[in-house]
């Protein structure tokens, strides 16, 4: 057997150099070996197809051909896509004729990048930095007031030259005052975590957009209850926000990125989004003079380099990594990043054209987002444009082509192995030597373990995977999932991030025996379902296997992330077991133990985890002794599946010895030969007494077994209705026994045992069994007159299940439950005793109060009738059979709860005339509300729901744009300013009025509670939802909805508007009345005038002499 | 079943209730004052003018300053009426009161005439002190051959004066006229300085005009002056 590798074949320190992802500095030849040519990515753009052969090499050659004046080329691609490496790559290949700047991405913020530029430049060019303005003194909170600041003043209608498009509606809900509130001010961090994005986020930037979210409107909601005395208008939007926030958070709490959201089709959260994109169209403008940078100063520093080295005839190449953090100036710097050096050129006193700037050739990394938005505004400048993904099947994301493939995932692993096992002397050679990829050192090449490693852990393109395999690779990496939603892993970056560094960066564990590492589980990239075994058999057996927890994780990560999810062991081409598709010679390497079959001489199948019981039917022979058990007093029923049909039919299993009775022989005999007479068809002499030992009989039925509850027993069979064949009237209530052998000689043997005292062995086990026999065929009898009677034998209708539902649907209509609830716990409550009404039902429309009066003259009996019906039996020796079960009830609320409509009632149960119930008030009564009920019921939740719509439009008719408090405080104001100058006005009606408000008052209408009914209702106005689609849904609905709070507002409103019209009535006629010119104020002014005058003649008087 | 109310858009008027309460007060008090405030209001309203007038009556007295001295007491006195007068309509608020405004306010017309031709006599008084001695002094130098044309703009001076004395015009165009002819006035007096008579010759010349004066007011600078302008024979030496 050929030897693996049981040590890291490579240093960390060289990994760590390979892996280094950010600085560029001392480090080409690493990054040179790393690189892997990038091909097939799509190309767009005014001038894409000046890149004739689709890879990285020609994108150089596009871009640096020397008659290229000008271009502006976007890289773009999701975070980690790859277009830093590209732009990077562009770097170090770029001819050095030509000025090329990289400006990495640095800290994320705009200053950083900057910063990049000015140190790139040198010493030369720095100058022009320093007229950037760069002073602001703030620091960053002072700097996020300022953007708050700015952002709320911004959104005052006229504050812009040029009006925005959304200023009315702005000045409508005074957002300005919404904004610039106190408490806004200091609790949202909204404008601060823009501001932290645009400052670079502490270097964690990576690509995320400074643009407001519907997240950062449903926090400002959140902050509604603190907001004290927020303007009139911005309390009524806060209200819409808050409504609008309960949607935005739910998908929140699913983890829906946020940008997902302003795309999402059915999300019905229109003043949220209005304001999004109200706050997103004036950042820019708060945002340049908080950063300190102007966009002008910016565009004139580019402008002046452009100038000097035009001056020294030198080309500018722009290599910018990511400028997604140029938010908030943007426009102007790319403005001046795309301006073409030809569109200034001017004729020189030789008559050439020529040009103030130098030629600039741009390409800037640009994620998805970003680059739809930048896309609106310089379509037509941009000149190239590379896409590194392309849409996916699912998701929000791009998949980028890179990494698109299996083979190009192993390709790419394989080539940071290949690096990293390398020397790193060895690879500045090769860069030394024009790093020629043909000339790459492959150190497996002179690997003595090569041929065993590479047959076990596989290679690409000679370069062995160790310690991976292809299918770790691929599996890690597929499963990697940013659990916060914000960006896609399937990208290079993830792959670097995610797979190869957890292990590049440990190599110390594969010595130490600590392989597969814990550190690939250390970030949260990996999901759930890939940190545990896949199945308990998995688990038990990596318990088994290893029982020091330390390395059954080991043996777990390397089942999970290195297997293929299979608990089989198998045999590989080459004779090699495998267990789970990994090489019995891979858990050798890694020191663990080998989870496999130890013959493995054969493939075996996996056992599965589930512990189901057979179900089989039971054998003729089980069937055949069934007899012979009902006639044993201890025999017990078999309670499978197969035999519960059997048992249905099969009565009284469990037989007590008759009640014993005294009776002389005499007697006894005489009872014998009655029956012997009657079965001959005979008359009985002695009805009565028959009657009784009919009754005793019956008793003896197990009710339970027959699935008889004992309240319709005691009704169905009475002394008065139990009758042998032939004896008595009987009608439709009559339960006859035919004259057959097998009730007289089970009669026979009832009266007999019971009389008969130590009767031989042999004797009395043949009464028994005829006893036994006849109670079982008794049995069967009496369960088929109780469905008949229940008119259960030609229609499926079960009084209990009606019963059940008549009580569930008064227990909806008076709010005690909802028909939303879990249907255990609407069970529990139509059987508890009632609790007060909570839904108001006489606030509702007349149909609902009409079926709540018609159930509640009989609620308490039907719900004592139900209750019985249900009752379990309590005697072990019973078990549950189903004429009426709790399943059945139990499909029929979950009906009721689906459709809103009722069992339906056989028409012949509710005539009265023919009705086989008749005598049965209960199921008479049951029917009877059944059918009332089905007429309605489903009808009630949209008619209610109109009316409280109504209701709802007329409330906000009624407030005018005000709050419930806002408005009861206008009309209170004005009408009480009414009756302190017109005592008469309109008394009656302003009472009245008083009075409501005063009971508004005391039910705390006035008050700006969260909890308050005036909340509550606000609210439900501005409920923008759509109804539920089921009857049902829309019921739990409106039975949420404030009906009695709307309604006492609603009175009390109605009540104002009287008042206000007859006191406007009176007012109006009041002014008609003294129309006159007589005003005291003319009186009163003229004195005043006169006094005026008169002094100011008697001041000239004092001032002469 | 309809047991659905369709909502009704109909609102109560509000917003006018809310307008219409700041005119109630005034409203109410003209309910509660009746006829005594219409007839308050309807006679105030007569004499309108009556603030006008003493806006003519104080630029005149103003004017006037130091002329004032006869009229003085009278006018204060009727300062002091009228006065009273407008401190009962400032208190004026009830229905008696209103009543009283009438009897009142028929009073004051009298009180402005007093005022009136107070003033009006102080204007006079102050226009003859300020331009008395214009024609006289004309008639004097108009017979003087030398001094003849400047002796007829001292007449027209005079003239007007005695003009605007008995104008009845807006005080405003009186006043304007005043410091009009009193510039005049200078103009011409800077004039005759100009033609070397100094002082003393100008005030023997306007004493003269006005009658016969000692023969020592014949100083040697006038004789002298008289000689120049050869006018010594304009005047004849009598008996008084």
């Amino acid at each position: 057997m050929l030897d693996l590798p049981r040590s890291a074949c490579w240093t960390e320190e060289t990994a760590r150099a390979v892996l280094q992802t950010e600085a560029l500095a001392n480090r080409e030849a690493a990054f040179l070996a790393i690189h892997q040519p990038l091909r097939d990515f799509e190309v767009q753009g005014s001038r894409g197809s000046e890149i004739a052969d689709l890879s990285d090499a020609g994108v150089l050659a596009a871009l640096s051909a020397p008659g290229i004046r000008h271009a502006f080329c976007v890289v773009e691609g999701e975070p980690g896509a790859g277009k830093s490496h590209l732009i990077r790559w562009l770097k170090v290949q770029w001819p050095k004729s030509d000025l090329a700047l990289l400006v990495q991405r640095a800290d994320g913020s705009l200053t950083g990048t900057l910063r990049e530029l000015k140190n790139e430049l040198g010493p030369a060019y720095g100058g022009l930095f320093d007229r950037l303005g760069q002073n602001m003194q703030a620091g960053f909170e002072g700097r996020a007031a300022l953007f708050h600041a700015g952002l709320a003043e911004s959104l005052k209608p006229g504050f812009f030259e040029t009006p925005l498009p959304d200023e009315d509606w702005c000045g409508r809900w005074d957002l300005r005052h919404l904004l610039g509130h106190p408490v806004v001010r200091d609790q949202w961090k909204g404008p601060e975590r823009l501001l932290s994005i645009m400052s670079g986020h502490g270097g964690e930037r990576d690509s995320e957009s400074a643009s407001f979210n519907l997240y950062d409107i449903a926090d400002l909601a959140r902050l509604a209850p603190s907001i004290d005395k927020p303007p009139p208008k911005a309390l009524m939007f806060l209200r819409h926000l808050e409504k609008e926030r309960e949607r935005i958070e739910l998908l929140r709490a699913e983890g829906r990125p946020a940008r997902e959201l302003l795309d999402m089709p059915g999300l019905n959260v229109p003043e949220s989004m209005k304001l999004v994109d109200a706050l997103n169209r004036r950042r820019d403008f708060a945002v340049q003079h908080v950063l300190g940078i102007s966009a002008d100063g910016l565009k004139q520093m580019f402008l002046e380099l452009r100038q000097k080295l035009q001056k020294e005839g030198r080309r500018l190449v722009l290599l910018l990594e990511d400028i997604t953090s140029w938010e908030g100036v943007d426009n102007q710097l790319i403005d001046a990043l795309v301006a073409d050096s030809r569109t200034r050129e001017k004729t020189d006193e030789n008559g050439e054209a020529v040009s103030d700037v130098c030629d600039l050739i741009s390409v800037a990394g640009i994620t998805p987002d970003f680059f739809h938005r930048l896309r609106g505004n310089y379509n037509d400048r941009i000149t190239h444009i590379l896409k590194l993904g392309h849409e996916s099947t699912y998701g929000h994301f791009q998949q980028t082509t890179q990494l698109a493939t299996a083979e190009a995932q192993v390709a790419f692993a394989a080539n940071y192995l290949r690096a990293a096992r390398a020397d790193l002397k060895v690879l500045e050679d090769w860069r030394r030597d024009g790093a020629r990829r043909e000339a790459l050192p492959n150190p497996c090449n002179d690997c003595q373990l090569r041929l065993g490693c590479h047959a076990s852990f596989g290679a690409h393109d000679q370069v062995g995977l160790f310690p991976f395999t292809a299918q770790a690779i691929v599996k890690i990496f597929g499963a990697l999932h940013d659990p916060r939603g914000t960006r896609t892993l399937q990208t290079p970056r993830g792959m670097i991030q995610g797979v190869l560094s957890q292990v590049l960066l440990n190599p110390s564990r594969l010595g130490d025996g600590k392989f597969p590492p814990p550190e690939l589980e250390a970030t949260d990239w990996l999901p759930d379902d890939m940190r545990r075994p896949s199945s308990s058999y998995l688990a038990q057996m990596i318990e088994a296997a290893e029982q020091d927890p330390e390395r059954a994780d080991q043996l777990r990560r390397l089942v999970m992330l290195w297997g293929n999810d299979q608990t089989a062991t198998t045999v590989d081409v080459d004779g090699m077991p495998t267990f789970a598709g990994i090489r019995r010679n891979i858990f050798d390497a890694f020191g663990l133990s080998w989870l496999g079959s130890q013959t493995h001489a054969t493939s075996i199948q996996p056992v599965e985890n589930s512990t189901v019981e057979d179900v089989r039917p039971p054998t003729a022979k089980e069937e055949a002794s069934t007899e012979a058990q009902a006639a044993s007093p201890v025999a017990k029923p078999k309670a499978t599946t197969a035999t519960v049909a059997a048992e249905k039919t099969s009565a009284a299993l469990n037989i007590s010895s008759p009640p014993a009775k005294k009776v002389d022989a005499k007697k006894l005999r005489e009872e014998i030969s009655q029956l012997h007479d009657w079965r001959d068809g005979k008359g009985l002499s002695e009805p009565k007494q028959w009657e009784s030992t009919l009754a005793e009989i019956m008793g003896q039925l197990s009710l339970g077994r027959l699935g008889i509850p004992r309240v319709l027993w005691d009704r169905l069979f009475t002394k008065e209705t139990v009758r042998l064949e032939g004896v008595g009237r009987t009608d439709v209530r009559t339960f006859v026994l035919p004259r057959a052998d097998w009730v007289v000689r089970g009669v026979e043997a009832y009266i007999t045992l019971r009389a008969a005292k130590d009767l031989p062995p042999e004797m009395e086990e043949t009464y028994r069994r005829n006893y036994g026999r006849l109670l079982r065929r008794l049995g069967e009898l009496a369960a088929a007159h109780a469905r008949k009677r229940l008119t259960a034998e030609e229609n499926p209708w079960s009084p209990a299940a009606t019963c059940a539902q008549i009580l569930l649907a008064r227990t909806w209509l008076r709010g005690n439950v909802s028909p939303d609830q879990p249907l255990p716990q609407q069970f529990t409550e139509l059987l508890s005793e009632e609790r007060p009404p909570s839904s108001n039902p006489e606030e509702r429309v007349e149909s609902w109060s009409t079926l709540v009066t018609a159930t509640g003259g009989t609620h308490e009996r039907l719900r004592d009738y139900l209750r019985h019906l249900l009752a379990m039996p309590q005697d072990e020796r019973e078990i549950k059979l189903g004429l009426v079960d709790a399943g059945e009830v139990a499909d029929a609320l979950a009906s009721l709860q689906k459709t809103m409509r009722m069992v339906p009632v056989p028409p012949q149960v509710t005539d009265s005339q023919k009705s086989p119930s008749r005598g049965l008030d209960e199921i008479l009564k049951i029917a009877e509300l059944a059918t009332k009920l089905d007429d309605t019921l489903s009808l009630i939740p949209d008619r209610e729901f109109r009316s409280l719509t109504n209701r709802s439009v007329r409330l906000q008719v009624l407030l005018r744009e005000h709050s419930v408090a806002g408005h009861l405080k206008r009309v209170d104001s004005a009408l009480t300013k009414l009756r302190g100058l017109l005592i008469q006005a309109a008394p009656t009606a302003i009472d009245d009025w008083a009075k409501a408000l005063d009971k508004l008052r005391t039910a705390q209408f006035l008050d700006d509670r969260p909890d308050g009914p005036a909340r509550r209702i606000e609210e439900f106005l501005f409920d923008e939802c759509a109804p539920p689609g089921t009857p049902a849904l829309l019921l739990a609905r409106v039975l949420a909805a404030p009906a009695l709070e709307m309604r006492q507002l609603s009175d009390a409103l109605a009540l104002g508007e009287k008042a206000i019209a007859e006191a406007f009535n009176y007012a109006s006629a009041y002014l008609a009345s003294t129309s006159g010119d007589g005003d005291l104020s003319v009186v009163n002014g003229f004195g005043r005038t006169l006094h005026d005058r008169a002094s100011a003649i008697r001041s000239t008087l004092d001032g002469t002499p | 079943m309809n047991e659905i109310a369709k909502p009704s858009s109909a609102l109560a008027p509000l917003d006018d209730l809310e307008a219409l309460l700041p005119e109630l007060p005034t409203a109410k008090e003209r309910k509660e004052l009746g006829k005594a405030l219409a007839t308050a209001c309807q006679k105030i309203r007569e004499i309108e003018g009556a603030a006008a007038g003493l806006d003519e009556v104080a630029a005149l007295l103003t004017v006037c300053g130091d002329t004032i001295t006869e009229e003085r007491v009278e006018v204060l006195t009727c300062l002091d009426r009228i006065t009273a007068m407008a401190r009962e309509f400032i208190a004026a608020a009830s229905y008696e009161e209103l009543d009283h405004v009438r009897f009142t306010v028929a009073k004051l017309p009298g009180e402005l005439k007093t005022l009136e031709t107070a003033a009006g006599r102080a204007w006079r008084t102050n226009v003859r002190s300020r331009l008395a001695g214009m024609t006289p002094l004309g008639d004097v130098l108009a017979r003087i051959p030398q001094m003849a044309s400047l002796g007829h703009q001292f007449r027209t001076l005079g003239r007007d004066a005695s003009t605007l004395e008995q104008s009845n015009a807006p005080a405003v165009q009186r006043i304007a006229r005043l410091q009009h002819l009193l510039s005049q006035r200078d103009t011409l007096m800077n004039d005759l300085s100009g033609m070397g008579i100094d002082a003393e010759v100008v005030s023997f010349l306007q004493d003269i005009a006005s009658g016969l004066l000692p023969l020592s007011r014949l100083t040697d600078p006038i004789r002298e002056w008289l000689d120049r302008v050869g006018a010594t024979d304009v005047f004849r030496v009598g008996l008084a």
